[in-house]
This record gives C-alpha cells, sequence and structure tokens, in this order.
C-alpha cells in the first residue's frame, strides 16, 4: 500500500543507496579519467576490502568504522601495486592492446574471486555487531538504518575530499595535467607512471571506503564483486567516464531508479530498472550525463 | 571520359556560427596534379575532409566524375574511386604489408585472390615488395607512408604526407608522386612544405579563412600579393618566408 | 589502363619466406586443410581407444569449449570486438532448444538451428546500440546484457525460471538425440561442430570479410577510409558468432539433459569461451582449439588433484592463466609452435 511516508521512506532509502553507489564507482571513473583504462576488477577490490573490514572485525574486534582507515590504506597500496606489476605491462602491449587490457584486469578478477572462494569459503559472512549496527534514526515517519546514513553520509565527505585534493592540491593538478597529456608531463617533471600509480592506490582506497562501510550491514561472499561491479559500470557510464560529479550524480540516480523499481516489479528485478537506464544512455548519449568522450 | 574528374561548387561547412569552408569552388581534372595550400587555419584540413568523406558540407555539392556525392559517406566515396591519407600515419599493425594493400584492393576488385595479385603489383609500384610479408607495424615512417599510398584510386587525397621526412625521403616521395601521377590518377595534396610542393604540382589552389584566394600556376602565386600577404599575415608560419621565385 | 601483372614477387631472403598470393600461400592454405583433415581424423578414430566415460566427457567438453572459442573468435579475435558476455547466445541456444523440445516437441535438431538463428538475430538487434560504442565500452555492454538476460530468465515462470527445465528421458536415438549412457554419439556431433567453426574460420582467413574484419580491428577509421563499411562488417561477423555459439549451446542442454540460468548464462561461461582463444592466440586459426585442449583438461585435473571448496581452483587457474599470456604473450601459445609465412607474427 502506497502512502506519502512509504515513497518518501523508498526515495529516502534509495538515496542513502545511491550515494554508496557513488562511492563505489568514483574510483573506476577517476582511473579510467586517468588513463583511459577500465578496471574490470574493480568489483573484487570491493570484495577485498568488504573481507578486509570482516576479518579485522573477527580478529581483533575492530568495529568497522574504526577499520576503515586501515582498510583504505591498504586498498590504496594494493590498487598501486596493482598498476605497478600489472596495468603497466599491460599498457605497453603494442599487439592486441585492447584485448590485453581488458584481459589483464578481467583475469585478476577472476584470480581474485577463486581465491577468496578457495581460502575463504563461498559461506556467506557478516559482521554479527558493530557500534552502528543495529541502531536506527527516525526522521519523521521515516526510519533510517544508522549504517547506511553514516555510510552516505562519509561518501559525501569523501566527495568533497576529493574535490578538494583534485583541485587544490599539487597532486590534483598533477592528474589533470597527466589527464591531458600524459606523456608531455615528464617535460614538466612529473612522472606519469608515479601519477598512474598513485591514481590507481586512490581509486582503490575510495572503493575500499566503500567497501569497509558496507561490510557493516551486507553480506560478504566470494562473488559479491560482480553484482556491485555491474553497478559501478552502469553508474559510471551514466556519469560519464572520467567525471567525479558525474557518478555523485548518476550513483544517486541509480540508488533512487533501483529502489523505485522495487516497488513496480519484484524485487529479484529491481535492477532491471538500472539496466534500463543503461541501455537508454548507451542508446541516446553514449557519452554519459557529464561525460567528455 | 568526362573532362572533370572532381568538381566543388559553393561548398561550404559551419560549425556552429563559424565557416571552416566558405563557399570553394574548383574542379579537377583527370590526371592533374594539384596542390592545397595556405595558412595555418585556412581551412584545408576541413576541406579535405570535406571532399574525402569524413565530414559533409553545410552548403553545396561535389561531384565526382560527374556524379553528385555530396551526400555519400566515406566508404561510399573510397568505393567509387577517391582515396585518401591520413596526417598521422595509420597501418594494420597486426597485418603483414601485403594484407594492408589487399584491403584496400577488396574494395575494387570482389575476390581475394585478384585482390592478391593486385596488391603484389602495388606494392612493387611503391617499391615496397620486399617487405611484403613483414608486419605493418615494422616498417619505419617512411616507408609506412608509401604503404599509405599502394593504392589505385582514381583520385588520390594526400594529408602533409611530405612532412617528417629526411631529405633524401622526401625526394623518394617526391619521385613516388610523380610516377603515381604517370599512372594516370589525379591526385590533390595538402601540404605546408613549399619547396616540395610548388615546383612539384601543375597548379595550386590557395585558401585564407576557408575561401579559395587564388588559384594557378605555382609561379603566378608565388608573386601574387594577396597570396604573400595571406602568408606573412600569419604570425606563426612554418615554411614560407623567403623572397618569391625559389 | 590495364595493370600489368608482374611476376609474383622473388623469395625474399631476409625474411626467408614465401610471399602471400604466390603459389607458397597456396601451399599453405592446403597445408592446413591436410592438418586440420589429419588431426579429424585421428580425433575420431578415439573413441575405440577409450573405455573410460570420465575421459570421454572430457573429450565431449574439450571439443564443445573449442567449438565455443572459435565462434568467439571470429568476432572476438579477427573482428576485435571483445565480447565477455557471450554466455547470452549459449544461453539463447539452450533454452530455445529445450523449451522447443519440453513445450512443443519439436526435435532437437531443429531446435539447434532455431536456437542458432535466434541467437543471430539477437546479436544483430543489440548491435545497432552496441557496436557505435568502442572498445571496453563495448565490453561492458557486453557483460550488462548478459546479466539483464540471466535476470530475466530467472524470473520467467514459463521458462523454469530458477529451478531451470529437465529434458525428459526418451528413446536412444539420433532423433531424439538421446542416446542412453553412451557419451559417443554426443562426441561425433561435437567434434562435427568443432569441425565446421574450424572450417568457417579457415574460409573467412581468405575472404574479403576476414580482412575486412582484421582491419576494423586494427583501425576502424583508416579501414573505413579504404571503404570497409565497419558497421556492417561487425554485425556479420556478431552474428556469425552468435549463431555458432547457440547451436553449441543446444548441443549442452541436450547433453546434460538440466538447464538453468546458472549453468548456461553465467559469467564463467563467457570467461571459458573467451580463454581458449586468448591462451591459444587471439585471432588466429589454430588458436582456440589449442587453447581449449589445454584448459579443459587442466581444470579438471587440478580439480581432481587439489579440491576445494566450490569452484575455486577452476577460477584461480583460469584467472592466473589469462593473466600470464596476455601479460607475457599477448599473441597467444599458438605462435611458439610456427612462424607464418604469410599473416605477421602476432
Amino acid at each position: 500500500m502506497l502512502t506519502a511516508s512509504s515513497i518518501a521512506q523508498i526515495m529516502v532509502s534509495g538515496l542513502l543507496t545511491g550515494l554508496i553507489y557513488a562511492l563505489v564507482a568514483v574510483g573506476l571513473s577517476l582511473i579510467f579519467g586517468l588513463m583511459n583504462v577500465v578496471n574490470f576488477a574493480h568489483g573484487e577490490f570491493l570484495m577485498l576490502a568488504m573481507y578486509a573490514t570482516f576479518g579485522l572485525a573477527l580478529g581483533l574486534a575492530l568495529d568497522p568504522l574504526v577499520a576503515v582507515p586501515i582498510v583504505m590504506a591498504a586498498l590504496f597500496v594494493f590498487g598501486a601495486a596493482v598498476y605497478l606489476g600489472i596495468v603497466s605491462y599491460a599498457m605497453r602491449a603494442r599487439v592486441n592492446s585492447g584485448m590485453v587490457q581488458i584481459f589483464s584486469t578481467f583475469g585478476l578478477a577472476i584470480l581474485l574471486r577463486g581465491l577468496a572462494q578457495y581460502f575463504l569459503t563461498p559461506n556467506y559472512r557478516s559482521i554479527a555487531h558493530s557500534w552502528l549496527g543495529s541502531r536506527t534514526f527516525a526522521l519523521g515517519p521515516i526510519y533510517v538504518p544508522a549504517p547506511q546514513l553514516v555510510g552516505a553520509l562519509i561518501s559525501i565527505a569523501a566527495f568533497f575530499a576529493l574535490w578538494l585534493l583534485i583541485t587544490r592540491t599539487d597532486f590534483g593538478k598533477a592528474i589533470e595535467a597527466t589527464r591531458e597529456d600524459a606523456d608531455a608531463v615528464a617535460l614538466v617533471g612529473i612522472s606519469k607512471n608515479r601519477v598512474f600509480a598513485l591514481g590507481w592506490g586512490l581509486g582503490a582506497m575510495l572503493v575500499g571506503l566503500a567497501g569497509a562501510i558496507l561490510a557493516s550491514f551486507y553480506y560478504i561472499y566470494p562473488n559479491v564483486g560482480g553484482p556491485f561491479a555491474l553497478i559501478a559500470y552502469v553508474t559510471v557510464a551514466l556519469g560519464g567516464f572520467g567525471s567525479v560529479f558525474g557518478a555523485l550524480a548518476a550513483g544517486v540516480i541509480v540508488g533512487l531508479v533501483e529502489a523505485l523499481t522495487a516497488v513496480i516489479l519484484p524485487s529479484d528485478l529491481k535492477e532491471v530498472g538500472v539496466y534500463a537506464v543503461y541501455l537508454a544512455v548507451v542508446l541516446f548519449r553514449p557519452r554519459g550525463l557529464f561525460g567528455s568522450i | 571520359m568526362s573532362e572533370t574528374l572532381l568538381e566543388l561548387r559553393g561548398v561550404t561547412r559551419r560549425f556552429g556560427g563559424l565557416a571552416a569552408t566558405d563557399d570553394v569552388s574548383f574542379a579537377l581534372a583527370p590526371g592533374e596534379l594539384v596542390g592545397l595550400i595556405g595558412p595555418n587555419g585556412a581551412g584545408k584540413s576541413t576541406l579535405f575532409n570535406l571532399i574525402a568523406g569524413a565530414l559533409l558540407p553545410s552548403a553545396g555539392t561535389i561531384r565526382f566524375e560527374g556524379e553528385d556525392v555530396t551526400a555519400l559517406p566515406a566508404p561510399a566515396r573510397c568505393a567509387r574511386g577517391i582515396a585518401r591519407t591520413f596526417q598521422v600515419v595509420r597501418s594494420f599493425d597486426s597485418m603483414s604489408v601485403l594484407e594492408n594493400v589487399v584491403v584496400g584492393a577488396l574494395a575494387r576488385v570482389a575476390n581475394p585472390r585478384a585482390a592478391r595479385h593486385k596488391a603484389h603489383e602495388i606494392l612493387d609500384f611503391v617499391e615496397l615488395a620486399s617487405r611484403a610479408e613483414r608486419p605493418a607495424g615494422e616498417l619505419t615512417m617512411a616507408d609506412k607512408r608509401r604503404l599509405e599510398v599502394a593504392r589505385e584510386p582514381r583520385l588520390l587525397l594526400l594529408d602533409e604526407v611530405m612532412t617528417g621526412l629526411t631529405p633524401s625521403e622526401a625526394q623518394r616521395g617526391i619521385d613516388l608522386v610523380r610516377a603515381i601521377r604517370k599512372r594516370g590518377i589525379a591526385i590533390l595534396m595538402v601540404e605546408h612544405v613549399m619547396e616540395i610542393v610548388m615546383p612539384l604540382v601543375d597548379r595550386a589552389i590557395v585558401l585564407d579563412l576557408g575561401r579559395v584566394l587564388a588559384s594557378g600556376r605555382p609561379d603566378a602565386l608565388v608573386r601574387d600579393p594577396a597570396v604573400i600577404g595571406a602568408y606573412l599575415g600569419q604570425r606563426r608560419s612554418s615554411s614560407v618566408g623567403h623572397a618569391p621565385g625559389a | 589502363m590495364a595493370p600489368r601483372l608482374s611476376d609474383p614477387a622473388p623469395i625474399d631472403a631476409i625474411s626467408g619466406s614465401a610471399p602471400v598470393g604466390g603459389s607458397a600461400f597456396r601451399r599453405r592454405r592446403r597445408g592446413e586443410f591436410v592438418a586440420a583433415a589429419a588431426i579429424l581424423l585421428a580425433a575420431a578414430a578415439l573413441p575405440l581407444g577409450i573405455d573410460s566415460v570420465y575421459v570421454e566427457n572430457i573429450l565431449v567438453l574439450t571439443l564443445m569449449y573449442a567449438a565455443l572459442s572459435q565462434s568467439w573468435n571470429i568476432l572476438c579475435g579477427y573482428c576485435g570486438q571483445i565480447s565477455l558476455g557471450h554466455a547470452l547466445y549459449f544461453g539463447i541456444g539452450a533454452y530455445a532448444t529445450t523449451l522447443l523440445l519440453v513445450k512443443f516437441g519439436i526435435p532437437p535438431w531443429f531446435g539447434f538451428v532455431a536456437g542458432g538463428i535466434l541467437a543471430a538475430l539477437v546479436a544483430l538487434a543489440l548491435g545497432y546500440p552496441c557496436f557505435r560504442l568502442k572498445g571496453h565500452y563495448y565490453t561492458i555492454a557486453t557483460i550488462v546484457i548478459a546479466e539483464i538476460a540471466s535476470i530475466l530468465v530467472l524470473n520467467w515462470p514459463w521458462a523454469g525460471a530458477a529451478m531451470g527445465i529437465q529434458i525428459p528421458y526418451a528413446q536412444p536415438s539420433w532423433l531424439a538425440f538421446q542416446f542412453g549412457r553412451s557419451k559417443i554419439p554426443y562426441f561425433y556431433f561435437v567434434l562435427a561442430l568443432a569441425a565446421v567453426t574450424w572450417l568457417a574460420t579457415w574460409l573467412i582467413e581468405d575472404s574479403k570479410w576476414g580482412y575486412w574484419w582484421r582491419a576494423v580491428k586494427d583501425d576502424p577509421d583508416a579501414a573505413e577510409s579504404l571503404g570497409v563499411v565497419v558497421f556492417r562488417s561487425k554485425m556479420a561477423a556478431a552474428a556469425l558468432s552468435a549463431f555458432f555459439t547457440a547451436v553449441a549451446g543446444g548441443f549442452y542442454a541436450e547433453f546434460v539433459s538440466y538447464i538453468d540460468p546458472d549453468s548456461v548464462m553465467n559469467l564463467q561461461l563467457s570467461l571459458l569461451m573467451a580463454l581458449p582463444a586468448v591462451l591459444g592466440g587471439i585471432g588466429t586459426l589454430w588458436g582456440p582449439a589449442l587453447g581449449a585442449a589445454i584448459i579443459v583438461p587442466l581444470s579438471e585435473l587440478t580439480r581432481s588433484y587439489i579440491g576445494g571448496s566450490g569452484k575455486g581452483t577452476d577460477l584461480i587457474v583460469y584467472g592466473a592463466l589469462v593473466m600470464v599470456i596476455v601479460l607475457l604473450r599477448p599473441e597467444g601459445l599458438a605462435s611458439l609452435l610456427r612462424r607464418r609465412p604469410g599473416a605477421a607474427v602476432p
């Protein structure tokens, strides 16, 4: 039965989820905007962050909120390592270069899933006790679970911090310069390789943050990266590859569309609305809302 | 055979409010070797792309061998005998040199066997036959340019093909252009390097600000005050600067 | 002015190989065909010496993946449009064949062809939006579309939804495409399918489409300037690839007698269609078959000896293989076997 308040509940829920989707997607968009490479293992980065958060909760009794900085740091290192160890080689291929770039990260995704299944079992995990875990806030007639709300707020803060980083710091300028002309920046003393590695670290760190947040209220399993990766692709495509603000706007849109679709269709089909949006974007505006391709 | 191979009438191309090509009309006869010159920003590239079919005109008509090709896209124009090169030389690097030529030849002959025969013959002509089996990616840039013109169109559009060549490579390039022309292929070449193009072409068309400024034999053009003015008016000019009559 | 046909250029002292277009080229082509025929005959004789159902099963799967990967190779190796959602067509074939049989009593042979044609049509319809996308944008679209299809089938009761569809037992016969407990007839069917896909690839290699597809793969803009109609080329490759993939899907449905979205429309399947080609040599004639001959037995072995929970070991092997190959030898293992005098090395 649809009342005004239940619609409001759905919209708020979709908005909060969407903000977290935006956070999941922005790392992908950043890496792409920087060097025109799609990280097909992006979902698996998220999966690793979720497992790491879970592990810290289980082994060290760390609350997910406390674990966030640790997980972010770990993912930063991991992302940079993936660039240096894998992607930088892939980008040097002169033969079948498109295929090499796609399969190098896609292969990594499969490998990571396999490792997770083998070492961590396919069982669904969840973090039983966290500080935010079972609290809800009431905003008028709307109930908002604390983890989602805090997650959404963290996401907004992260976007703001990212904006500051890109527009106000030297590193941000280096990123912009490298994005414009990766070969020319050597002339002004910027190491392209270093910027790329740091860019991957930053992108991985952002999705790591999302993973740490999601771990407190989402099931964790080896293939959890799959559905989130799809949402990330759709979000980035909708927002425009390379656009940070596009990722934010598109994430919110995707969250809302998903929530509203779940009202109209059986909840198993709620992704269909999101994918339909993706197809519409591909058909009518391939470069997305704010993209520049 | 009709007297006019290529005819442009009132061809205009606007981008927003700016006319990159403005009311351009000229004609090319079969087998003519014509240069398309002008200062930076004159609209040579745009006009080039309009003839090749990479861009469609906002107004005007383009006729090739009597047929109106204005609305035809690039592959269709290629099938009718218009071939073009690219400023940054392009080749199909995963295929051999011979296979590269076969791709183009297949637009003219239907079956691969005939196309391969033709490709061999063309490679002999551009003096790349010894490299027929090598991957195209291995060629030097000068050789890649030769590969680019390894075709048999009726009109060949050359886009600054002499750029970046050493003097001896450029000389071989000039010889090749002359040899192509001797086969009866008409050539329209966009070129910056005046020392090369002026002695080479039958006549030249000078563009400035999208319009045809002057057209005629090279020795007349270099004395034309309007032409000189257009070039000297450019603050950044790559190759013109010395006295006419060179 | 009639072109003068010059003699084929003399043997190149530097590269040591004979030129394409001359008799050496025709010799190479004949050699490939003869080699394939010999392998086919040898393979056809295999079942006579094999007694174990387990081994027969591996052989059937190997040949099926060879056929699948060969089909994938047509669109993705030769034409360069990397699809990671080909499970869609496999699923279309599997479901079309099964539904036609179970709901309408139509024999599987018609189902195979009907599934193939349906898949080709779907490929063409999807091509309209998708082939405007380049490079990884296209790849992402294939993943998303395959996922959409999977979700739709999961929620489609008439098609069995999540429960899937069981193919009921029928008296063994070629018409019913069921053979009791013997795997041999399946073996021969899929051997024929693999041979057909190989033949299609062989014919393509010396055809207008073949040259055009490779040009589109390398540089679509340059191809267009040479007269290649890029969009139509991609569509043709997609339809052909989808057709054969669906036929294999229909075969698989009959082989295992039970299908559900998870088994015939999942991402791992899409990967497994690509992997043999990537390993063996994407865009080559022998690559997919070579890759399948390595991967399928290898994954069986690792599963038997290392075990592990769920499908973890398979994925580890596949993921590691893909990465090692594309980073160290992107032209694939086939390049180790022979230096082809005709086409270029990669």
